[in-house]
């Protein structure tokens, strides 16, 4: 019998080719947790209008539970309030293996105990999720972590069969799914589905999109400690010391006590917490680097040889359009996430090649969301040897007030002089302000791109600078 | 010499008088179109003077706004010269370097080109980059009135004045 590997990446796992600068989710290890975490304030500051009714739901549930609580109904709390770690996301911070403890039950203690020792948080309720690490002395990141996987179960579920279609992951009928939340009657629900199973545990795998992924939340207690915390302690000496006392240690000791004043006085974690969604700006995406940099370039190469491989022409168009999907996610993510395929609009007239969720915080991406006034970004892939006038003027037509003013054509060559005067006219011949900007990534673009990646650089200024020419041209 | 008849005499004194009045005609007309090209003379000396006094009163309100914004910025320059200027800053310098361009269009500079408005797109450019702008915009107004202020001597000061005062 073979020995269980100490590492197993998902690609070594299913013998596929992909890494996680490429992919629009976290690559899970199946022989041990990665120590990462769901955090739930990426869900709330997105501008993604789905993922933010994710957050809304994963307060509805602790609303609904300090209801019940108040209608002294504790059986229906701990049905409620029943978070065992999924596994199947392979996220914790334990040493060795996929199996963390998680909260269960005992969750239901901890917040029965929070809410019959302060009226002060009864009344107020939670903002976050996250608060509770402040609030009980048993949560910790990976508890909030297990909190948000068991309530956002049925979208990992959805999102997973998205990503293992995409990257031919193979899927398993009928899986059991235990424990995953019905938002509709707020019960827990057992169900089969089709997902990726772990080869080595035999569980189902669920994947997590980057996105929403940090090595600690933004709202965590060793940041409340080293600031607003202090506004609740006592003068020197704050804390009990003794020689060779780590700061592990030092924070674990004043967490009792500081959860014990943060129940009584909410202003200071509501300081906090205002504090932390003011800053929301700089709570980005965050992966472990292990290893970051030797990907980088391989990851490159890969791309840069396949993309001089590949032959112009609507036969490799579906292949194209994967292509650039992945060069794409490895030169713009986290600032430009969640890419789908082919979006309809409602009326299914009309389809896109790729829209990104436009979530940068600074430089150049913002600057095209509060400009062009969408959270969306729209590109067209082109495998054709020739850009035409009438490619231009299809993505001038999807360019409006859903997608922004703002579109950007993947294409193979560099553009010709009349069509290059096609897309100035389209800019001045615009109505209103805004006007429309098409972009052009040609081959040699995306190369240039993917060198600075492969360096270590950021390809942003590459394509800012390809905006400002297109701007100064047309002045 | 047969003598002319009476009627041989009074034809004569038609065509005469026929000729005098073509003459006179003639004259008047060559006096009108003297007078209008006089006219059209004295409106095209008055346009071009009036389009120096124009050029002459643009350039002193943009000599002294790239002064000005020179002289801050370069101060800025002086503490920070890789700090980010704020939009405020590009917005006014995009405007001097809009009217500048405008002005000096026509003049076959070398260095137009450097004149072109600062595309920020997310980041404003450094304090170092902009005072380098301003530089080239105030040596772009400078080589223009080194080239227009023998035509500008000759156009008087006083409607400029004028204008000023009203």
């Amino acid at each position: 019998m073979s020995a269980t590997p100490a590492h197993l990446p998902l690609p070594a796992g299913f013998k596929l080719s992909m890494s996680q600068a490429e992919v629009d989710f976290v690559i899970p290890d199946l022989a041990t947790d990665i120590p990462v975490c769901i955090d739930p304030f990426l869900l709330y500051k997105s501008r993604d209008a789905t993922l933010r009714a994710l957050h809304d739901q994963l307060l509805a549930v602790f609303s609904h539970g300090f209801s019940l609580y108040e209608a002294n109904d504790r059986r229906g709390l701990d049905r409620l309030i029943d978070f065992p770690e999924v596994n199947a996301i392979g996220f914790g911070y334990t040493q060795s293996g996929i199996h963390g403890s998680g909260l269960g039950w005992h969750l239901n203690q901890l917040v029965a105990d929070l809410l019959e020792s302060s009226e002060e948080v009864r009344t107020r309720g939670l903002k976050h999720v996250e608060e509770l690490q402040l609030l009980s002395v048993g949560v910790g990141p990976d508890r909030v972590s297990d909190i948000a996987a068991g309530v956002l179960k049925t979208s990992l579920i959805d999102y997973t069969h998205q990503q293992a279609r995409l990257w031919k992951i193979p899927i398993t009928a009928g899986v059991p799914i235990a424990h995953y939340l019905d938002p509709a009657d707020m019960e827990w629900r057992d169900g089969y589905f089709d997902l990726p199973v772990n080869p080595l545990s035999g569980l189902p795998v669920l994947l997590v999109p980057r996105r929403i992924v940090r090595l600690l939340p933004w709202i965590n207690y060793p940041d409340f400690y080293s600031n607003e915390a202090k506004l609740l302690l006592p003068p020197q000496p704050r804390l009990p010391r003794f020689p060779g006392m780590t700061k592990v240690k030092r924070l674990e000791v004043a967490k009792t006590e500081l959860v014990q004043k943060a129940r009584q006085k909410p202003a200071v974690l509501e300081q906090y917490i205002s504090r932390k969604e003011h800053d929301a700006a700089n709570a980005e995406p965050l992966l472990p680097v292990s290893g970051a940099d030797e990907e980088l370039k391989t990851t490159s190469q890969d791309l840069r040889a396949k993309l001089k491989a590949l032959s112009t022409g609507s036969a490799a168009s579906a292949d194209y359009q994967g292509l650039v999907y992945e060069i794409l996610n490895f030169l713009f993510e986290p600032e430009l996430t969640g890419g789908e395929f082919e979006v309809k609009t409602y009326m299914g007239t009309e389809r896109r090649d790729l829209v990104y969720w436009n979530e940068a915080e600074h430089s150049f991406w913002k600057y095209v969301r509060e400009t062009y006034n969408s959270p969306l970004l729209m590109f067209e892939c082109k495998n054709t040897a020739a850009l035409e006038i009438d490619h231009i003027n299809q993505t001038a037509a999807y360019l409006g007030a859903r997608l922004g003013m703002l579109g950007i054509i993947a294409t193979r060559s560099v553009v010709s002089d009349a069509v290059m005067r096609k897309i100035y006219s389209i800019y001045n011949d615009s109505p209103a302000l805004p006007r429309k900007v098409v972009l052009v990534f040609s081959d040699a673009d995306m190369d240039a791109m993917l060198g600075i990646r492969a360096a270590g650089g950021s390809p942003v200024p590459y394509a800012q600078n390809l905006y400002r020419q297109f701007r100064s041209k047309v002045q | 010499m047969a003598r002319k008849t009476a009627a041989e005499l009074a034809e004569a004194r038609k065509v005469a008088a026929a000729a005098r009045k073509v003459a006179t005609a003639q004259r008047v007309e060559a006096a009108r179109l003297k007078a209008e090209a006089e006219a059209e003379a004295e409106r095209l000396a008055d346009e071009y003077e009036a389009q120096l006094r124009a050029n002459r009163a643009k350039f002193r309100q943009l000599e002294s706004a790239a002064d000005g914004m020179y002289d801050e910025i370069e101060k800025l320059n002086r503490k920070w010269p890789t700090m980010n200027v704020t939009q405020h800053m590009v917005a006014r310098t995009n405007k001097l370097l809009g009217e500048t361009r405008d002005l000096i269009k026509d003049e076959q500079d070398l260095f137009i080109d450097g004149l072109a408005d600062i595309v920020a797109a997310g980041d404003p450019p450094e304090t170092r980059d902009v005072v380098l702008i301003l530089r080239e915009a105030k040596d772009a107004l400078t080589r223009y009135e080194a080239k227009h202020k023998g035509e500008w001597a000759e156009v008087s000061e006083e409607e400029d004045e004028e204008d000023e005062d009203y």
